[in-house]
Protein backbone atom coordinates (compact mmCIF):
# COMPACT_ATOMS: atom_id res chain seq x y z
CA UNK A 1 0.00 0.00 0.00
CA UNK A 2 2.98 2.25 -0.43
CA UNK A 3 3.52 4.49 -3.36
CA UNK A 4 -0.20 4.77 -4.08
CA UNK A 5 -0.76 8.25 -5.37
CA UNK A 6 -3.69 7.35 -7.53
CA UNK A 7 -2.21 4.66 -9.75
CA UNK A 8 -4.08 1.98 -7.88
CA UNK A 9 -7.34 3.78 -8.49
CA UNK A 10 -6.54 4.24 -12.14
CA UNK A 11 -5.70 0.56 -12.49
CA UNK A 12 -8.75 -0.69 -10.55
CA UNK A 13 -10.82 -3.14 -12.55
CA UNK A 14 -13.91 -3.67 -10.42
CA UNK A 15 -15.94 -1.01 -8.61
CA UNK A 16 -14.94 -2.63 -5.30
CA UNK A 17 -11.26 -2.26 -6.11
CA UNK A 18 -11.83 1.35 -7.08
CA UNK A 19 -13.68 2.16 -3.85
CA UNK A 20 -10.97 0.40 -1.84
CA UNK A 21 -8.26 2.38 -3.61
CA UNK A 22 -10.11 5.59 -2.82
CA UNK A 23 -10.31 4.68 0.85
CA UNK A 24 -6.57 4.03 0.92
CA UNK A 25 -5.85 7.38 -0.69
CA UNK A 26 -7.97 9.27 1.78
CA UNK A 27 -6.86 7.40 4.88
CA UNK A 28 -3.49 9.14 4.57
CA UNK A 29 -4.32 12.82 4.27
CA UNK A 30 -0.64 13.81 4.23
CA UNK A 31 -0.71 12.45 0.70
CA UNK A 32 -3.17 15.13 -0.39
CA UNK A 33 -0.99 15.73 -3.37
CA UNK A 34 -2.19 16.94 -6.73
CA UNK A 35 -1.92 13.37 -7.99
CA UNK A 36 -4.33 12.08 -5.37
CA UNK A 37 -6.84 14.84 -6.05
CA UNK A 38 -6.57 14.28 -9.79
CA UNK A 39 -7.20 10.56 -9.33
CA UNK A 40 -10.22 11.21 -7.12
CA UNK A 41 -11.66 13.67 -9.62
CA UNK A 42 -11.22 11.06 -12.35
CA UNK A 43 -13.13 8.65 -10.11
CA UNK A 44 -16.15 10.96 -10.37
CA UNK A 45 -16.79 9.76 -13.91
CA UNK A 46 -16.69 6.04 -13.06
CA UNK A 47 -19.72 4.19 -14.43
CA UNK A 48 -20.53 2.38 -11.16
CA UNK A 49 -22.38 4.76 -8.79
CA UNK A 50 -20.49 3.55 -5.70
CA UNK A 51 -17.20 4.92 -7.08
CA UNK A 52 -18.19 8.58 -7.63
CA UNK A 53 -19.91 8.52 -4.23
CA UNK A 54 -16.70 7.31 -2.56
CA UNK A 55 -14.64 9.81 -4.55
CA UNK A 56 -16.89 12.67 -3.37
CA UNK A 57 -16.43 11.51 0.23
CA UNK A 58 -12.67 11.40 -0.35
CA UNK A 59 -12.54 14.88 -1.84
CA UNK A 60 -14.62 16.24 1.05
CA UNK A 61 -12.20 14.57 3.46
CA UNK A 62 -9.27 16.33 1.84
CA UNK A 63 -11.13 19.62 2.25
CA UNK A 64 -9.84 22.96 0.99
CA UNK A 65 -7.00 21.41 -1.03
CA UNK A 66 -9.63 19.92 -3.36
CA UNK A 67 -11.46 23.14 -4.04
CA UNK A 68 -9.47 24.77 -6.83
CA UNK A 69 -8.97 21.50 -8.75
CA UNK A 70 -12.71 20.78 -8.42
CA UNK A 71 -13.63 24.20 -9.76
CA UNK A 72 -11.24 23.73 -12.68
CA UNK A 73 -12.68 20.28 -13.34
CA UNK A 74 -16.21 21.70 -13.34
CA UNK A 75 -15.24 24.23 -16.01
CA UNK A 76 -13.49 21.56 -18.07
CA UNK A 77 -16.15 18.87 -17.87
CA UNK A 78 -19.14 18.74 -20.17
CA UNK A 79 -20.64 15.77 -18.34
CA UNK A 80 -23.63 16.75 -16.22
CA UNK A 81 -23.29 13.78 -13.89
CA UNK A 82 -19.65 14.62 -13.15
CA UNK A 83 -20.52 18.27 -12.65
CA UNK A 84 -23.25 17.27 -10.23
CA UNK A 85 -20.78 15.29 -8.13
CA UNK A 86 -18.35 18.21 -8.18
CA UNK A 87 -21.05 20.56 -6.88
CA UNK A 88 -21.94 18.09 -4.16
CA UNK A 89 -18.29 17.88 -3.05
CA UNK A 90 -17.91 21.66 -3.08
CA UNK A 91 -21.18 22.12 -1.18
CA UNK A 92 -20.06 19.76 1.55
CA UNK A 93 -16.58 21.27 1.83
CA UNK A 94 -18.03 24.78 2.26
CA UNK A 95 -14.93 26.70 1.18
CA UNK A 96 -15.63 30.32 0.18
CA UNK A 97 -13.57 29.91 -3.01
CA UNK A 98 -16.54 27.94 -4.38
CA UNK A 99 -19.03 30.69 -3.59
CA UNK A 100 -19.36 32.20 -7.04
CA UNK A 101 -19.58 28.81 -8.79
CA UNK A 102 -22.35 27.68 -6.45
CA UNK A 103 -24.17 30.97 -6.98
CA UNK A 104 -23.88 30.43 -10.70
CA UNK A 105 -25.29 26.90 -10.43
CA UNK A 106 -28.30 28.09 -8.44
CA UNK A 107 -28.86 30.37 -11.41
CA UNK A 108 -31.28 33.17 -11.96
CA UNK A 109 -34.77 32.80 -13.39
CA UNK A 110 -34.02 29.29 -14.58
CA UNK A 111 -31.04 27.11 -13.83
CA UNK A 112 -28.12 28.15 -15.99
CA UNK A 113 -26.96 24.68 -16.79
CA UNK A 114 -27.82 22.35 -13.95
CA UNK A 115 -30.79 20.24 -12.99
CA UNK A 116 -33.04 21.01 -10.05
CA UNK A 117 -31.40 18.60 -7.65
CA UNK A 118 -27.97 20.15 -8.29
CA UNK A 119 -29.31 23.66 -7.68
CA UNK A 120 -30.64 22.50 -4.30
CA UNK A 121 -27.32 20.96 -3.35
CA UNK A 122 -25.61 24.23 -4.31
CA UNK A 123 -28.06 26.14 -2.12
CA UNK A 124 -27.21 23.87 0.80
CA UNK A 125 -23.54 24.55 0.02
CA UNK A 126 -24.05 28.31 0.38
CA UNK A 127 -25.42 27.59 3.86
CA UNK A 128 -22.26 25.72 4.75
CA UNK A 129 -20.00 28.43 3.31
CA UNK A 130 -21.98 31.14 5.10
CA UNK A 131 -21.89 29.33 8.41
CA UNK A 132 -18.13 28.59 8.27
CA UNK A 133 -16.94 31.94 6.90
CA UNK A 134 -15.52 34.72 9.09
CA UNK A 135 -15.51 37.32 6.32
CA UNK A 136 -18.72 39.35 6.53
CA UNK A 137 -18.66 40.12 2.79
CA UNK A 138 -18.75 36.39 2.02
CA UNK A 139 -21.56 35.81 4.52
CA UNK A 140 -23.51 38.71 3.07
CA UNK A 141 -23.09 37.39 -0.48
CA UNK A 142 -24.32 33.92 0.53
CA UNK A 143 -27.32 35.39 2.35
CA UNK A 144 -28.21 37.54 -0.67
CA UNK A 145 -28.26 34.59 -3.06
CA UNK A 146 -30.18 32.42 -0.60
CA UNK A 147 -32.71 35.22 -0.10
CA UNK A 148 -33.30 35.21 -3.82
CA UNK A 149 -33.59 31.40 -3.83
CA UNK A 150 -36.08 31.62 -0.98
CA UNK A 151 -38.37 34.21 -2.53
CA UNK A 152 -38.33 33.58 -6.27
CA UNK A 153 -38.07 30.06 -7.71
CA UNK A 154 -40.98 27.74 -8.44
CA UNK A 155 -39.15 24.67 -7.13
CA UNK A 156 -40.37 24.09 -3.57
CA UNK A 157 -37.24 22.11 -2.74
CA UNK A 158 -34.95 24.98 -3.75
CA UNK A 159 -36.90 27.35 -1.49
CA UNK A 160 -36.75 24.73 1.26
CA UNK A 161 -32.99 24.27 0.80
CA UNK A 162 -32.55 28.05 1.07
CA UNK A 163 -34.40 28.07 4.40
CA UNK A 164 -32.27 25.28 5.86
CA UNK A 165 -29.15 27.13 4.72
CA UNK A 166 -30.24 30.50 6.09
CA UNK A 167 -30.92 28.77 9.41
CA UNK A 168 -27.39 27.30 9.31
CA UNK A 169 -25.90 30.77 8.76
CA UNK A 170 -27.89 32.05 11.76
CA UNK A 171 -26.97 35.74 11.43
CA UNK A 172 -29.45 38.50 12.33
CA UNK A 173 -29.67 39.39 8.62
CA UNK A 174 -31.40 36.11 7.77
CA UNK A 175 -34.54 36.95 9.74
CA UNK A 176 -36.11 39.59 7.46
CA UNK A 177 -36.07 37.35 4.36
CA UNK A 178 -37.46 34.42 6.36
CA UNK A 179 -40.25 36.62 7.73
CA UNK A 180 -40.99 37.96 4.28
CA UNK A 181 -41.14 34.46 2.83
CA UNK A 182 -43.70 33.49 5.45
CA UNK A 183 -46.10 36.09 4.04
CA UNK A 184 -45.92 34.70 0.49
CA UNK A 185 -45.19 30.96 0.84
CA UNK A 186 -48.02 28.73 -0.37
CA UNK A 187 -46.49 25.27 0.09
CA UNK A 188 -47.53 23.78 3.42
CA UNK A 189 -44.28 21.91 4.00
CA UNK A 190 -42.10 24.91 3.14
CA UNK A 191 -44.24 27.01 5.49
CA UNK A 192 -43.66 24.52 8.27
CA UNK A 193 -39.91 24.63 7.64
CA UNK A 194 -39.99 28.44 7.74
CA UNK A 195 -41.81 28.36 11.09
CA UNK A 196 -39.22 26.00 12.45
CA UNK A 197 -36.26 28.06 11.22
CA UNK A 198 -37.72 31.26 12.66
CA UNK A 199 -38.47 29.56 15.99
CA UNK A 200 -34.87 28.32 16.18
CA UNK A 201 -33.40 31.73 15.41
CA UNK A 202 -35.40 34.05 17.67
CA UNK B 1 -51.64 22.54 -40.14
CA UNK B 2 -48.02 21.41 -40.07
CA UNK B 3 -46.93 18.14 -38.59
CA UNK B 4 -43.38 19.25 -37.80
CA UNK B 5 -44.04 20.06 -34.17
CA UNK B 6 -47.20 19.87 -32.11
CA UNK B 7 -48.94 23.24 -32.10
CA UNK B 8 -49.52 24.63 -28.63
CA UNK B 9 -51.84 27.57 -29.10
CA UNK B 10 -53.57 26.79 -25.81
CA UNK B 11 -52.77 29.61 -23.45
CA UNK B 12 -56.03 30.28 -21.61
CA UNK B 13 -59.08 28.50 -20.27
CA UNK B 14 -61.12 29.78 -23.23
CA UNK B 15 -58.71 28.50 -25.88
CA UNK B 16 -58.42 25.16 -24.07
CA UNK B 17 -62.18 24.66 -23.87
CA UNK B 18 -62.51 25.65 -27.53
CA UNK B 19 -59.78 23.16 -28.47
CA UNK B 20 -61.48 20.41 -26.48
CA UNK B 21 -64.64 21.01 -28.51
CA UNK B 22 -62.66 21.07 -31.76
CA UNK B 23 -61.87 18.23 -34.15
CA UNK B 24 -58.09 17.82 -33.80
CA UNK B 25 -57.84 14.81 -31.50
CA UNK B 26 -54.23 15.42 -30.47
CA UNK B 27 -55.10 18.97 -29.55
CA UNK B 28 -58.26 17.88 -27.70
CA UNK B 29 -56.14 15.47 -25.66
CA UNK B 30 -53.67 18.21 -24.85
CA UNK B 31 -56.54 20.57 -23.98
CA UNK B 32 -57.99 18.07 -21.50
CA UNK B 33 -54.58 17.71 -19.87
CA UNK B 34 -54.13 21.50 -19.78
CA UNK B 35 -57.52 22.08 -18.15
CA UNK B 36 -56.69 19.58 -15.41
CA UNK B 37 -53.17 20.81 -14.90
CA UNK B 38 -54.35 24.38 -14.53
CA UNK B 39 -57.38 23.34 -12.49
CA UNK B 40 -59.86 25.29 -14.63
CA UNK B 41 -62.95 24.71 -12.51
CA UNK B 42 -65.38 25.99 -15.14
CA UNK B 43 -64.33 23.21 -17.49
CA UNK B 44 -65.90 20.38 -15.51
CA UNK B 45 -68.99 20.23 -17.73
CA UNK B 46 -67.05 19.98 -21.01
CA UNK B 47 -64.73 17.42 -19.45
CA UNK B 48 -67.77 15.38 -18.38
CA UNK B 49 -69.03 15.51 -21.98
CA UNK B 50 -65.61 14.27 -23.14
CA UNK B 51 -66.14 11.18 -20.97
CA UNK B 52 -68.63 10.05 -23.64
CA UNK B 53 -66.47 11.02 -26.63
CA UNK B 54 -66.62 8.64 -29.60
CA UNK B 55 -64.38 10.54 -32.03
CA UNK B 56 -61.00 9.56 -30.59
CA UNK B 57 -60.44 5.79 -30.45
CA UNK B 58 -57.31 3.72 -30.77
CA UNK B 59 -57.15 0.67 -33.00
CA UNK B 60 -57.29 -1.52 -29.90
CA UNK B 61 -60.57 0.14 -28.93
CA UNK B 62 -59.23 2.45 -26.20
CA UNK B 63 -60.53 5.95 -25.56
CA UNK B 64 -57.53 8.25 -24.96
CA UNK B 65 -59.56 11.44 -24.68
CA UNK B 66 -61.99 9.91 -22.19
CA UNK B 67 -59.07 8.77 -20.04
CA UNK B 68 -57.47 12.19 -20.09
CA UNK B 69 -60.79 13.86 -19.27
CA UNK B 70 -61.18 11.54 -16.27
CA UNK B 71 -57.68 12.42 -15.03
CA UNK B 72 -58.42 16.12 -15.46
CA UNK B 73 -61.63 15.75 -13.45
CA UNK B 74 -59.56 14.11 -10.73
CA UNK B 75 -57.37 17.21 -10.72
CA UNK B 76 -60.39 19.51 -10.47
CA UNK B 77 -61.83 17.50 -7.55
CA UNK B 78 -65.28 18.85 -8.26
CA UNK B 79 -67.95 16.56 -6.70
CA UNK B 80 -70.44 17.67 -9.37
CA UNK B 81 -68.51 15.51 -11.85
CA UNK B 82 -69.06 12.34 -9.83
CA UNK B 83 -72.32 11.15 -11.51
CA UNK B 84 -70.77 11.51 -14.98
CA UNK B 85 -67.64 9.64 -13.86
CA UNK B 86 -69.71 6.83 -12.39
CA UNK B 87 -71.76 6.60 -15.59
CA UNK B 88 -68.56 6.28 -17.63
CA UNK B 89 -67.42 3.25 -15.58
CA UNK B 90 -69.52 1.04 -17.85
CA UNK B 91 -67.01 1.42 -20.67
CA UNK B 92 -64.99 -1.75 -21.40
CA UNK B 93 -61.73 0.27 -21.71
CA UNK B 94 -59.86 -0.85 -18.56
CA UNK B 95 -57.41 2.06 -18.68
CA UNK B 96 -60.35 4.43 -18.71
CA UNK B 97 -61.90 2.62 -15.77
CA UNK B 98 -58.59 2.93 -13.90
CA UNK B 99 -58.41 6.68 -14.57
CA UNK B 100 -62.03 7.10 -13.41
CA UNK B 101 -61.42 5.14 -10.22
CA UNK B 102 -58.39 7.29 -9.43
CA UNK B 103 -60.40 10.45 -10.11
CA UNK B 104 -63.22 9.27 -7.85
CA UNK B 105 -60.70 8.56 -5.08
CA UNK B 106 -59.17 12.03 -5.53
CA UNK B 107 -62.58 13.69 -5.37
CA UNK B 108 -63.47 11.70 -2.27
CA UNK B 109 -67.23 11.82 -2.71
CA UNK B 110 -68.92 8.96 -0.89
CA UNK B 111 -71.53 8.35 -3.58
CA UNK B 112 -68.72 6.61 -5.47
CA UNK B 113 -68.48 3.87 -2.86
CA UNK B 114 -71.32 1.65 -4.02
CA UNK B 115 -70.29 1.60 -7.72
CA UNK B 116 -66.71 0.83 -6.65
CA UNK B 117 -67.91 -2.06 -4.50
CA UNK B 118 -69.90 -3.33 -7.49
CA UNK B 119 -66.67 -3.42 -9.50
CA UNK B 120 -64.91 -5.28 -6.71
CA UNK B 121 -67.68 -7.88 -6.64
CA UNK B 122 -67.96 -8.20 -10.41
CA UNK B 123 -66.85 -11.35 -12.20
CA UNK B 124 -64.85 -9.57 -14.88
CA UNK B 125 -61.22 -8.42 -14.54
CA UNK B 126 -60.83 -4.93 -13.05
CA UNK B 127 -57.97 -2.46 -12.55
CA UNK B 128 -57.53 -3.89 -9.06
CA UNK B 129 -54.55 -1.83 -7.93
CA UNK B 130 -56.42 1.44 -8.47
CA UNK B 131 -59.67 -0.01 -7.16
CA UNK B 132 -58.20 -1.26 -3.88
CA UNK B 133 -56.25 1.96 -3.42
CA UNK B 134 -59.45 3.95 -3.91
CA UNK B 135 -61.32 1.82 -1.39
CA UNK B 136 -58.51 2.44 1.10
CA UNK B 137 -58.47 6.17 0.43
CA UNK B 138 -62.25 6.35 0.82
CA UNK B 139 -62.01 4.20 3.99
CA UNK B 140 -64.50 1.62 2.76
CA UNK B 141 -63.67 -0.82 5.51
CA UNK B 142 -66.59 -3.16 4.89
CA UNK B 143 -64.73 -4.40 1.80
CA UNK B 144 -62.09 -6.12 3.91
CA UNK B 145 -63.34 -9.71 3.34
CA UNK B 146 -63.11 -9.23 -0.43
CA UNK B 147 -59.71 -7.50 -0.23
CA UNK B 148 -57.91 -10.00 2.03
CA UNK B 149 -57.45 -12.55 -0.80
CA UNK B 150 -55.65 -9.95 -2.96
CA UNK B 151 -52.60 -10.32 -0.67
CA UNK B 152 -51.80 -13.39 -2.78
CA UNK B 153 -52.79 -11.91 -6.14
CA UNK B 154 -50.31 -12.74 -8.95
CA UNK B 155 -49.51 -9.03 -9.41
CA UNK B 156 -47.19 -7.70 -6.71
CA UNK B 157 -48.54 -4.22 -7.22
CA UNK B 158 -52.02 -5.46 -6.42
CA UNK B 159 -50.62 -7.26 -3.37
CA UNK B 160 -49.09 -3.97 -2.21
CA UNK B 161 -52.36 -2.12 -2.75
CA UNK B 162 -54.11 -4.71 -0.59
CA UNK B 163 -51.40 -4.40 2.07
CA UNK B 164 -51.81 -0.63 2.05
CA UNK B 165 -55.59 -0.94 2.49
CA UNK B 166 -55.17 -3.42 5.34
CA UNK B 167 -52.52 -1.30 7.03
CA UNK B 168 -54.69 1.81 6.88
CA UNK B 169 -57.51 -0.21 8.43
CA UNK B 170 -55.65 -2.21 11.09
CA UNK B 171 -52.34 -0.34 11.65
CA UNK B 172 -50.74 -3.78 11.99
CA UNK B 173 -47.00 -3.73 11.12
CA UNK B 174 -47.18 -6.97 9.14
CA UNK B 175 -48.91 -5.10 6.32
CA UNK B 176 -46.42 -2.26 6.18
CA UNK B 177 -43.66 -4.86 6.15
CA UNK B 178 -45.26 -6.39 3.08
CA UNK B 179 -44.83 -3.07 1.26
CA UNK B 180 -41.34 -2.48 2.64
CA UNK B 181 -40.30 -5.83 1.16
CA UNK B 182 -40.95 -4.44 -2.30
CA UNK B 183 -38.58 -1.55 -1.70
CA UNK B 184 -35.79 -4.06 -2.38
CA UNK B 185 -37.49 -5.57 -5.38
CA UNK B 186 -35.23 -5.98 -8.44
CA UNK B 187 -37.91 -4.39 -10.61
CA UNK B 188 -37.46 -0.64 -10.43
CA UNK B 189 -41.11 0.10 -11.17
CA UNK B 190 -42.24 -2.09 -8.30
CA UNK B 191 -39.84 -0.26 -5.99
CA UNK B 192 -41.33 3.04 -7.09
CA UNK B 193 -44.88 1.77 -6.71
CA UNK B 194 -44.04 0.60 -3.19
CA UNK B 195 -42.59 4.04 -2.42
CA UNK B 196 -45.80 5.72 -3.39
CA UNK B 197 -47.81 3.28 -1.30
CA UNK B 198 -45.68 4.14 1.71
CA UNK B 199 -45.73 7.87 0.98
CA UNK B 200 -49.51 7.72 1.10
CA UNK B 201 -49.55 5.92 4.42
CA UNK B 202 -47.76 8.54 6.47
CA UNK B 203 -46.13 6.55 9.23
CA UNK B 204 -42.64 6.88 10.66
CA UNK B 205 -41.80 3.23 10.04
CA UNK B 206 -42.65 3.92 6.41
CA UNK B 207 -40.40 6.99 6.46
CA UNK B 208 -37.48 4.90 7.69
CA UNK B 209 -38.13 2.38 4.93
CA UNK B 210 -38.12 5.12 2.31
CA UNK B 211 -34.85 6.57 3.60
CA UNK B 212 -33.16 3.16 3.31
CA UNK B 213 -34.69 2.28 -0.06
CA UNK B 214 -32.61 1.75 -3.20
CA UNK B 215 -34.43 4.37 -5.24
CA UNK B 216 -33.40 7.77 -6.59
CA UNK B 217 -33.03 10.53 -4.07
CA UNK B 218 -35.65 12.67 -5.81
CA UNK B 219 -38.29 9.99 -5.15
CA UNK B 220 -37.34 9.75 -1.50
CA UNK B 221 -37.65 13.52 -1.24
CA UNK B 222 -41.06 13.53 -2.89
CA UNK B 223 -42.42 10.80 -0.67
CA UNK B 224 -41.09 12.14 2.61
CA UNK B 225 -42.64 15.46 1.65
CA UNK B 226 -45.97 13.73 0.92
CA UNK B 227 -45.89 12.23 4.39
CA UNK B 228 -45.25 15.55 6.06
CA UNK B 229 -48.02 17.11 3.96
CA UNK B 230 -50.42 14.37 5.01
CA UNK B 231 -49.61 15.01 8.68
CA UNK B 232 -49.94 18.79 8.31
CA UNK B 233 -53.23 18.46 6.43
CA UNK B 234 -54.82 16.09 8.90
CA UNK B 235 -53.72 18.19 11.88
CA UNK B 236 -53.28 21.94 11.29
CA UNK B 237 -51.46 22.21 14.63
CA UNK B 238 -49.22 19.23 13.94
CA UNK B 239 -46.10 21.35 14.44
CA UNK B 240 -46.97 21.81 18.12
CA UNK B 241 -49.00 18.62 18.63
CA UNK B 242 -46.57 16.20 16.95
CA UNK B 243 -43.24 18.08 17.08
CA UNK B 244 -41.03 14.96 17.04
CA UNK B 245 -42.64 13.52 13.96
CA UNK B 246 -42.51 16.83 12.08
CA UNK B 247 -38.94 17.47 13.12
CA UNK B 248 -37.83 14.01 12.09
CA UNK B 249 -39.34 14.42 8.63
CA UNK B 250 -37.90 17.92 8.20
CA UNK B 251 -34.44 16.77 9.31
CA UNK B 252 -34.73 14.01 6.74
CA UNK B 253 -35.60 16.48 3.98
CA UNK B 254 -32.72 18.75 5.09
CA UNK B 255 -30.33 15.81 4.66
CA UNK B 256 -31.79 14.63 1.35
CA UNK B 257 -31.35 18.09 -0.13
CA UNK B 258 -27.58 17.97 0.14
CA UNK B 259 -27.46 14.68 -1.75
CA UNK B 260 -27.92 14.21 -5.47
Amino acid sequence: MTNNNGQKLQQAVTPNEAVEAIHELVDHPQRASDDVITALIEGLSHHHPAVPAAAVDGLVELGSASVNPLIAAFEASGDQAVQAHIIQALARIGDPKALSLLEDVIGTSVANHCQGNVRRVAARGLGRIGSLAKDTAIIRQAIDKLTWALLTPEDWALRYAAIASLQDIAQPEVMPPLQQALTQESDRVVQARLNRAIAQLV
Amino acid sequence: MTTASPPQPISSAETAIAALNGDDNQLRYYAAWWLGKNKVQDSWTVLCEALQDEAYRTQAGGYPLRRQAARALGELQNPQAVPALIAALDCPDLSLREAIIQALAAIGDRTAISPLLNLLNAEAEQPYEALIEALGTLEVWQARPQIDPFLTHPSERVQCAAARYLYLLTKEPQYIERIIKNLDHPNMYLRWAAMFDLGAIGHLAAAQAIIQAKVPNSLKLLNIKRMLEAILESDPDAESNQPDKCQFLMDTIDQLLIQL
